[in-house]
């Protein structure tokens, strides 16, 4: 692996501290009647009104969604613009594949660290549902167009690629890696945004339809309608609007090649050099002590563990040890993905990471009810996505 | 504090059955895009396919970085300096990495499966996607040893395509 | 060299007209013309779930005046393809609280701005609940 440079460098300028004070979560559906605008703004005005706001306390807005190629509406940043309340301010909108989720809030959060805002409405939408005859078709397009789509890939390729060589390489079994799809799902339940809350075991996992083995239908996310939205504020007026922020004190962001058939796909090195970031500018020594729960991207069950290991929450090759073990449980020792992940909740593209972002938010408030985490005091939530090459990290404490 | 919570709640999205998509209980606009490319392969990939074509595998080095890259780039990721030193690989490899696919582009169903591998190309620090042929989906191991099955001259176009697939060859 | 290899993206889209527009696509099949207007005073044809300004719920629709003064026209002579095609005149109508896209059944050389139109519907069991439920503006 390349050296990682300036990781350890101190963040000479003076950053304001980021707060987040509000957040609104739609359900996460097969299909929403309303358009992707509607679904915007149900998940901002939501957010809004959980911290009492109205959109004149808003400052910027930032955005983040799926290219045109999913909904069919070009310049889809801007067509959601009002849907964002992003109506005549500053505004900004971005895409890195399934990491956007996290990404909106890591690019409000500079917006406010910098001093330049104080509050900053932050939104991530996807409406899967108007692509057909799947969405997977369009994903097509992440295959290299001169070599590689001529070859009639499928997205789950991809995956399937992945999942078998961390299988390979750890020696780890698809059993072990399905305890994760019954966990989140499970876990799921006590979601009133999932999708796909249902008790499941492993062996329905294991008959379930073979797509593109090693991968399977249940250990999939499904594809999703639904938005997300958080309301980020400087130190100077957080508590104007709340008596209990939470700080988003650790960003984190890294993009490895897109010349993915060079890599040795077992380990994801961006998920590691993202984290390190984030842990680095929240003052993280020792993540496997100081983290309480986290929220890595698990659009697929092996993912998770793939995830866990990158964001340094146990060595490569350990996580389906802790999985089989309970230690991931929402009553183990580290808890992970306790709001049911994109498996159990679902996976609009952009929104899913966002949905892990208000899953911190809610923990670390007291106010993720039966999801309830005991003693959380800081977590961090992890998106990843494109051509299984970016990691975006936001570690978040009381 | 209930009071506000059922406010929120009829912003909580409307889900829709799949029925509704076609029953005509909700209203729903069809378009269907035009859209039709023709990519410029560029100075490399271009020279790439024509090697292709002509039953060879080509490769670009980076000496900085001593590495062998295919696919081939103009550039280098790591250093960024330009690549123009081309050498011939040959057209055997390893499975890195494979797929049993049972779905295809649009996730239809397959009639057959197809199995596509990441293969490491042997004299290369790298690897492409391709199909595995002449193998039966239970055989497949990692770290398979495969050799490349060409198209006939008069069939070889300058495509990816140009190679039919890869098969097992013994140790 | 191999200098080009082509491709496309094998999509297609099916849309929702969302909550709002669902009941104005309703509305045309009615031979209506809906809207909505927001506490804060902001009115919108089509109608809106919320206000753009103010970020309010806006609940109640209105039934718009059908006829209006065309605010600006263009006449179009091409296709998307850029193929020549029958001249078409399309205009932006002002009909009071909003202004509406649509063709004019008039050449363009008669248009003049500010001119009074008409909306024309096709017959009610011709329509489908689309903008084209419309057939065109005419003038009056």
């Amino acid at each position: 692996m390349a050296p990682i440079k300036n990781i350890e460098r101190k963040l000479p300028f003076r950053r304001k501290r980021v707060a987040v004070i509000g957040a609104g979560l739609t359900k996460f559906m097969s299909r929403a009647k309303e358009t992707g605008r509607e679904l915007a703004w149900e998940a901002a005005k939501m957010a809004l009104d959980s911290a009492g706001m109205t959109l004149k306390d808003i400052e910027t807005s930032t955005m983040g969604t799926a290219p045109d190629a999913f909904d069919g509406v070009h310049m889809k940043g801007e067509w959601l613009a009002d849907g964002c309340g992003a109506f005549n301010k500053p505004y900004m909108r971005s895409y890195v594949g399934g990491g956007t989720g996290v990404f909106a809030p890591i690019q409000g959060w500079w917006h406010i660290a910098s001093g330049m805002f104080d509050t900053c409405l932050v939104t991530c939408e996807e409406k899967m549902s108007s692509c057909k005859p799947h969405p997977q078709a369009a994903f097509n397009t992440i295959f290299d167009n001169m070599i590689e789509r001529q070859l009639g890939p499928n997205l789950i390729w991809i995956f399937a690629l992945e999942m078998n060589r961390y299988m390979h390489k750890h020696g780890i079994t698809k059993e072990q890696i399905a305890l994760v799809s019954v966990k989140n799902k499970k876990n799921a339940i006590d979601h009133p945004s999932a999708q796909l809350g249902k008790k499941i075991t492993v062996e329905q996992v294991l008959k379930s339809p073979v797509l593109a083995w090693p991968v399977q239908l249940l250990d999939i996310s499904p594809a999703s309608d639904g938005a997300g939205s958080v309301i980020l504020a400087s130190e100077d007026v957080a508590y104007k609007y709340t008596d209990n922020p939470v700080w988003l004190d650790g960003v984190g962001w890294n993009l490895d090649t897109t010349y993915w058939t060079n890599r040795d796909l077992y380990y994801p090195e961006y998920v590691e050099r993202a984290a390190k970031m984030a842990y680095n500018m929240a003052g993280i020594k020792d993540p496997k002590k100081e983290i309480s729960f986290a929220e890595p991207y698990d659009p697929f069950d092996y993912k998770e563990l793939h995830h866990m290991e990158g964001l340094q929450l146990c060595g490569k090759g350990e996580a389906a040890k802790l999985t089989e073990e309970g230690v991931t449980q929402r009553d183990g020792k580290m808890p992970i993905c306790p709001s049911g992940g994109l498996l159990g909740v679902g996976n609009p593209i952009s929104a899913a990471g966002l949905m892990k972002i208000c899953e911190l938010f809610w923990q670390l408030r007291g106010e993720a009810g039966k999801r309830q985490v005991p003693n959380a005091s800081v977590g961090v939530a992890q998106a990843w996505g494109d051509l299984m090459q970016v990691g975006t990290v936001a570690v978040m404490r009381k | 504090m209930s009071a506000k919570k059922s406010e929120t709640e009829k912003f909580m999205g409307t889900p829709l059955e799949k029925e509704s998509f076609e029953d005509g209980s909700v209203i729903l606009t069809e378009w269907e895009p035009k859209l039709w490319y023709s990519w410029s392969t560029g100075k490399v990939v271009g020279k790439f396919l024509s090697e292709l074509k002509a039953g060879k595998i080509a490769a670009i080095k980076c000496d900085s970085c001593k590495r062998t890259l295919i696919p081939p780039r103009m550039f280098c990721e790591i250093c960024f300096s330009e690549l123009k030193d081309w050498v011939y690989v040959k057209d055997t490899g390893k499975v890195n990495t494979f797929v049993i696919s049972k779905i295809a582009t649009d996730r239809s169903p397959l009639k057959e499966p197809k199995i596509a591998a990441v293969i490491d190309i042997d004299g290369s620090d790298g690897g492409i996607l391709h199909m595995l042929g002449e193998v039966n989906p239970d055989d497949v191991k990692i770290g398979m040893k495969v050799q490349a099955v060409w198209k006939s001259q008069y069939e070889r176009r300058g495509e990816i395509t140009d190679i039919k697939y890869f098969k097992p060859i013994g140790d | 060299m191999t200098e080009n290899v082509e491709g496309g993206i094998p999509v297609n889209f099916v849309y929702t007209a969302g909550i709002a527009g669902e009941e104005f696509l309703r509305g045309l099949k009615k031979g209506k013309i809906l809207g909505n207007k927001c506490k804060c005073g902001l009115s919108y044809i089509p109608p809106r779930l919320f206000c753009e300004d103010c970020f309010s719920m806006i609940e109640k629709n209105f039934e718009s005046p059908t006829i209006g003064k065309v605010f600006s026209f263009s006449v179009a002579n091409v296709s998307f393809d850029g193929e020549k095609i029958t001249p078409e005149t399309i205009a932006l109508i002002d009909i009071g609280e909003s202004k509406l896209m649509h063709r004019l059944n008039i050449p363009g050389e008669k248009v003049r701005l500010g001119m009074k139109v008409k909306a024309v519907f096709k017959p009610a069991e011709a329509r489908k609940g689309s903008i084209n439920d419309i057939k065109y503006f005419e003038a009056i």
